[in-house]
């Protein structure tokens, strides 16, 4: 009865409008506001902390991936075998290719299908380039010069002698040592490409299903789809132990009294991995499992697969040719 | 550790699949016998789950920094080296896929590496330290640290000779197709930083966890003990192995570092100092630069096996006296403990 519960708010700390007393419902002022410590540095973050922020952020990562791959998108309406076999084949020429042209024309293709796939190319530049192609040009940067790949000389940095001991007598950027960097580049920024407009328009439960098309045995299959699943479980109580120690926590702990928390916490995983894998058996024995995994599968093929497939194909076969019998590098 | 798509040429990715899927079928097979069929599906995927765990996992190193472990020698350990080369490549599979930490045609490469040399080598040193000591003893904690450590250089030796490999194999008109740094870098980069860096970080955290399980749980060790000895003939194979690799040394050109003799150190220096040519290069013993005189072509490659061989006999010989000393020494010391050892003295206030 609202009515009657309103006229008796002011001064009854127990009965106020709805249930809870009028000091709760009262906005925060500043004064209630908790102090940081001042002397708390910004960069020691304590382990506890980081292990759940880098368990959580996998977890999103799981979550946001599961988002993507339902959007009404061009990829995501593939059969997944079908969508499987032809990214892989994508793969596999962009891997092998050794032509700039073949290698520019993959990555565009790739590039192309972001937007088609509803995915966000800001999104997707961060997942797929932000990482492994940004290592590799890394790694890469000696090979730019002539102390690497030697040639003709694009851009001479110095020629008469080192500067100081280790550095050579004469640095210069090459035109064959840029062709070798940007290749490989090229390459690994392309297939990474590809792996992750797969990854990020197909379920995991479903990619792992395409897999048998490509002739992944049965059971390895059925270990994923189970370890995939319980994957998440474990993680739940890893991030329930590093809560639990975070929030019994005071003062500074030492690397040593965190690395024993984590081969504490390691090995209890372990004997937790160990005994629910136990009941999981007993679980699957007891509903009539007897060894052979078994899947539903409905899907079929209609015309998109087709279309895809055969755009696929044919521009695959003109590359390969293209990679093969066209003149000199 | 991971290698990523594009850095490898085809017939390395080629020669990984190769070695790999075999070893599946027989890890399969050998897992099969110790588990029953229905049993395998649910405690290989929680292997997986547990290893691909580990490997998201930071390891807190001095200086607030982290690195990540493997595991794989950790499962070794706990479970035998079958398992834990099946779910460490479940674990790279959902990792290739899932993050593209790894590439989807090198994954063979990178099941070869961490899954393959890792656990296997990584589980017969730690049979080979541990032997037949006590589960609780710190014998088999130093076991598994040493085998952790060991399993991990070896993994990255072979990562640094895949990729070292690639300019060799793939240059045209002098620019590398695929990965263009030679041995020369791969080598002191990938097997000095995991040895000195990674390896010890891998090492402490097998012996941490493995210290918590065995205290714990210490019947989960029963079924995969250090109770079968490691067979004779894999040593005899793994040493006939090295011996026949011996001959790579020759590719090295060069002389070693401060190995120099008088007339190398003459064209270094212009001269050759007068303690050095007082004291030394008098000594040239029986196989000079293991080669013998006037060996050419391909007698030096067959005077550096020869070489080889009489090495490896002169130390077995040597280490065959010593343990039969030891032995003979051991047979000569019992007869008086024994006498030591007699009725225990009875107490009076019985």
């Amino acid at each position: 009865m609202p009515d009657a519960a309103q006229a008796s708010v002011a001064g009854d700390p127990l009965r106020s409008g709805d249930g809870a007393p009028a000091w709760l419902l009262a906005p925060a002022s500043d004064a209630d506001e908790p102090t940081v410590p001042a002397r708390r540095r910004r960069s020691r973050r304590l382990f506890s902390d980081r292990l759940l922020g880098t368990l959580a952020a996998w977890v999103e990562r799981a979550m946001v991936a599961d988002e993507l791959a339902r959007r009404p998108g061009l990829l995501q309406r593939l059969d997944p075998r079908v969508k499987l076999v032809s990214l892989l084949a994508l793969i596999v020429v962009a891997a092998l290719a050794t032509r700039m042209t073949v290698l520019l024309v993959l990555l565009a293709l790739a590039v192309s299908l972001v937007p088609a796939s509803r995915i966000g190319l800001r999104r997707f530049a961060v997942r797929a380039w932000l990482f492994i192609p940004l290592f590799t040009a890394a790694i890469m940067a000696p090979a730019v010069f002539n102390i690497v790949t030697p040639g003709h000389s694009v851009l001479t940095l110095w020629s008469h002698g080192a500067p100081f001991w280790p550095l050579p007598g004469r640095l210069a950027v090459t035109a064959s040592g840029l062709f070798a960097f940007s290749r490989l580049v090229l390459r690994v920024t392309t297939v990474v490409s590809f792996c992750v407009l797969l990854t990020l328009t197909t379920p995991w439960a479903e990619l792992l299903k395409a897999m048998r098309a490509v002739g992944v045995p049965r059971g390895f299959v059925f270990v994923l789809v189970v370890a995939y699943r319980y994957v998440f479980t474990l993680v739940r109580l890893v991030q329930d132990m590093a809560l639990a120690r975070m929030s019994r926590l005071v003062g500074r702990v030492s690397s040593r009294e965190d690395r024993h928390f984590l081969g504490g916490t390691v090995a209890a995983v372990f004997g937790k991995s160990q005994a629910t894998s136990e009941q999981v058996y007993l679980a699957m024995i007891s509903r009539g499992y007897t060894g052979e995994a078994r899947t539903l599968s409905t899907w079929r093929l209609r015309r998109l697969d087709y279309i895809w497939s055969a755009v696929v194909a044919v521009g695959l076969v003109a590359l390969v040719w293209f990679e093969l019998t066209a003149g000199t590098h | 550790m991971h290698i990523p798509d594009g850095y490898l040429g085809p017939e390395t990715l080629a020669a990984g699949w190769a070695v790999t899927v075999p070893i599946w079928y027989r890890a399969n097979r050998r897992t099969k016998r110790l588990l029953s069929q229905p049993k395998m599906i649910p405690v290989l995927a929680f292997g997986a789950a547990f290893s691909f765990l580990v490997m998201m996992l930071n390891v807190p190193v001095a200086g607030g920094t982290t690195a990540h472990a493997v595991g794989a020698v950790l499962i070794a350990v706990i479970a035998g080296p079958d398992i834990a080369c099946l779910a460490v490549s479940a674990a790279l599979v959902i990792q290739a896929f899932f993050f593209g930490d790894g590439g989807v045609l090198t994954l063979g490469i990178n099941v070869l590496n961490m899954a393959i040399v890792m656990p296997y080598a990584g589980f017969t040193v730690y049979r080979l330290v541990a032997g037949d000591s006590d589960l609780q003893s710190s014998r088999r904690l130093w076991a598994a640290g040493i085998g952790a450590w060991c399993g991990l250089v070896a993994a990255a030796c072979l990562n640094s000779i895949e990729l070292g490999i690639q300019p060799l194999l793939h240059t045209v008109n002098g620019i590398a197709q695929y990965f263009p740094y030679g041995f020369k870098t791969t080598l002191p980069a990938m097997v000095g930083s995991h040895a000195l860096v990674v390896g010890p970080i891998e090492a402490a955290f097998t012996v941490g966890v493995f210290a918590v399980l065995r205290r714990q749980s210490p019947e989960l060790f029963a079924a995969s003990g250090a109770t079968q000895p490691i067979r004779r003939r894999w040593i005899v194979a793994l040493l006939a192995v090295f011996i026949a690799a011996v001959p790579l040394g020759l590719i090295a050109s060069g002389g070693a570092f401060a190995e120099w003799d008088k007339g190398e150190l003459r064209k270094k220096l212009g001269y050759v100092p007068k303690g050095f040519a007082r004291l030394g290069g008098h000594w040239h013993g029986l196989l000079p630069d293991y080669s013998w005189n006037g060996a050419s072509g391909v007698w030096t490659v067959v005077s550096y096996v020869v070489s080889a061989l009489v090495g490896v006999a002169v130390l077995l010989a040597i280490v065959w006296l010593v343990i039969r000393l030891r032995h003979r020494a051991a047979v000569h010391a019992q007869p008086a403990a024994q006498a030591q050892v007699g009725p225990p003295p009875v107490d009076g206030a019985l």
